[in-house]
């Protein structure tokens, strides 16, 4: 796979791929775990893929890398920037870390190991932890919830991008990631798992894998992320119900599809209140009252972890959530139906058309949509 | 020094990057030897760019024959720490894809 010269004795048993734009503050943060890794140093490379960085990305990464793959121009989202870094990979797992992301001592090593020794795996996914670093309310409750989202995953066919790993082969015979259709951190991860699923590869989550999310978010951040960078995207790109149906006992869109809909009833309901008076507002309380309950094991993760006056923060932006959500995903269930795929930007429609390659190549569709 | 790649047209995205190897050195003799025959050996006939950062002053004597190896010799301040020589090197370094590697871990050949 990879033109670049080998010039190390043996070929490295994984090769970790961090896409970064903008990460001078984080890198070395999350460089700095990757090389404290229990995994011997000489038996994996580090790559680290700037995507088109302005603020001395590159340099940092120099620092810890084996290799650093310069993007220049505009900047081409995670998807694509891991694709180049698999491109110059030499190892036969896969690991993709992102740049906000700091691997315990452990966590690479049991990629390896757990790929080396079954065979039947394409793929493996980590947990975040419950130990965010950015101490707000918001980036307390966006990374908890994160955690929360994958240990109530663990075991299911899923691939997450920001901490998992998966054979090289399997990588690129099911296409790499889709940087045709992912141009932003998306749910490209959840995209490709969803292949790997159709081409009859296994992949799952491990919940004793685990790294910390160091992002900080805001309310506006947290809500774009979750309503535009994931829900719409997911019922827009992905096949949700069959993806959903591979889920099995795992599923969760299901659940937090309810919520949604009942928070906007909630929502309807509170309308009405101010001209049909308060019985309306008792059946918005009761409707969320319901809310409460279905979600109630994610909130008494939150006292669990955080005491019960978090829940005071978590409520409200979990409800705010709900209703970003619940918009997002039916706009994406419209947005498949009327228009389909998201078409790509003129230009690199023709460019792809005529079959230009230069550096950095032209953004490629995956091979079975070409 | 040796061409870099031409962005030209080939099947490979990869293909069409500019590839530049990054020999870190501190200017040892057995390794600066090591890293001229290992060089000699596996870029010779390959469009990669090579500059070696050695921090040694006497690095610069061996500029010849690091140029016949197809080497571009970079001499960085005695003890230079590691971040520094990388610093150097990536700026040094013209490709879009730049590996690093230390003189004492290049490949001899046949190993």
């Amino acid at each position: 796979m990879s033109h670049v010269p080998r010039l190390a004795p043996r070929p490295p048993r994984l090769s970790v791929i961090v896409p970064a734009h903008g990460a001078a503050n984080l890198l070395p943060l999350s460089l700095s775990a990757l090389v404290a890794s229990d995994l011997p140093r000489d038996q994996w490379e580090l790559i680290v893929v700037d995507d088109a960085s302005r603020d001395g990305t590159a340099s940092v990464a120099a620092g810890f890398a084996d290799v650093v793959v310069r993007l220049t121009g505009e900047p081409r989202g995670p998807a694509y920037a891991r694709n180049r870094g698999a491109e110059v990979a030499t190892a036969p797992i896969l690991a993709f870390i992102d740049a906000d992301v700091r691997v315990h001592r452990d966590t690479i090593r049991r990629f390896v190991d757990i790929l080396e020794s079954d065979q039947r795996l394409a793929a493996v996914s980590g947990s975040y932890d419950a130990a965010p670093p950015a101490d707000d309310a918001v980036s307390q409750y966006r990374n908890l919830l994160e955690h929360w989202r994958h240990q109530t995953t663990v075991g299911a066919p899923v691939f997450c991008s920001g901490c998992g790993a998966v054979r090289s082969e399997d990588f690129l015979r099911v296409g790499k990631f889709d940087e045709w259709q992912f141009r932003r951190p998306q749910v490209e991860d959840v995209e490709l798992g969803d292949r790997l699923r159709n081409a009859g590869r296994l992949s799952v989550r491990r919940g004793d894998v685990q790294a910390t999310h160091l992002k900080s978010w805001t309310l506006g951040s947290a809500i774009s992320a979750d309503a535009w960078d994931r829900s719409l995207p997911w019922a827009r790109l992905v096949d949700a119900p069959r993806a959903e149906q591979h889920l099995g006992r795992h599923r969760r869109w299901s659940a937090e599809g309810m919520s949604s809909a009942l928070v906007w009833l909630a929502l309807a309901l509170s309308v009405a209140a101010i001209v049909g008076g308060p019985r309306w507002a008792l059946a918005a309380v009761l409707v969320l009252g319901v809310v409460c309950y279905v979600n109630r094991a994610l909130y008494a993760f939150f006292i669990q972890v955080r005491g019960p006056g978090f829940l005071a923060y978590a409520l409200p932006l979990s409800l705010l959530g709900f209703l970003a959500n619940g918009f997002s995903v039916t706009a994406g269930r419209a947005l498949r139906a009327i228009v389909g795929d998201a078409p790509p930007e003129p230009s690199v429609q023709a460019f792809a058309e005529v079959g230009l390659r230069t550096w950095p190549p032209v953004r490629a569709r995956r091979p079975d949509d070409a | 020094m040796i061409p870099l790649n031409d962005p030209v047209p080939d099947t490979d995205s990869a293909r069409g990057a500019r590839h530049s190897v990054v020999v870190l050195s501190t200017g040892q003799e057995e390794t600066l030897s090591r890293a001229v025959t290992a060089l000699r050996d596996q870029l010779s006939d390959r469009e990669v760019e090579v500059v070696v950062v050695c921090a040694s002053r006497d690095a610069e004597q061996r500029g010849r024959e690091f140029a016949d190896a197809g080497a571009r010799i970079v001499v960085a301040p005695p003890a230079a720490p590691e971040a520094l020589l990388r610093g150097i090197g990536l700026a040094e370094a013209h490709g879009d894809v730049v590996t690093f590697v230390w003189d004492r871990q290049l490949a001899l050949p046949h190993s």
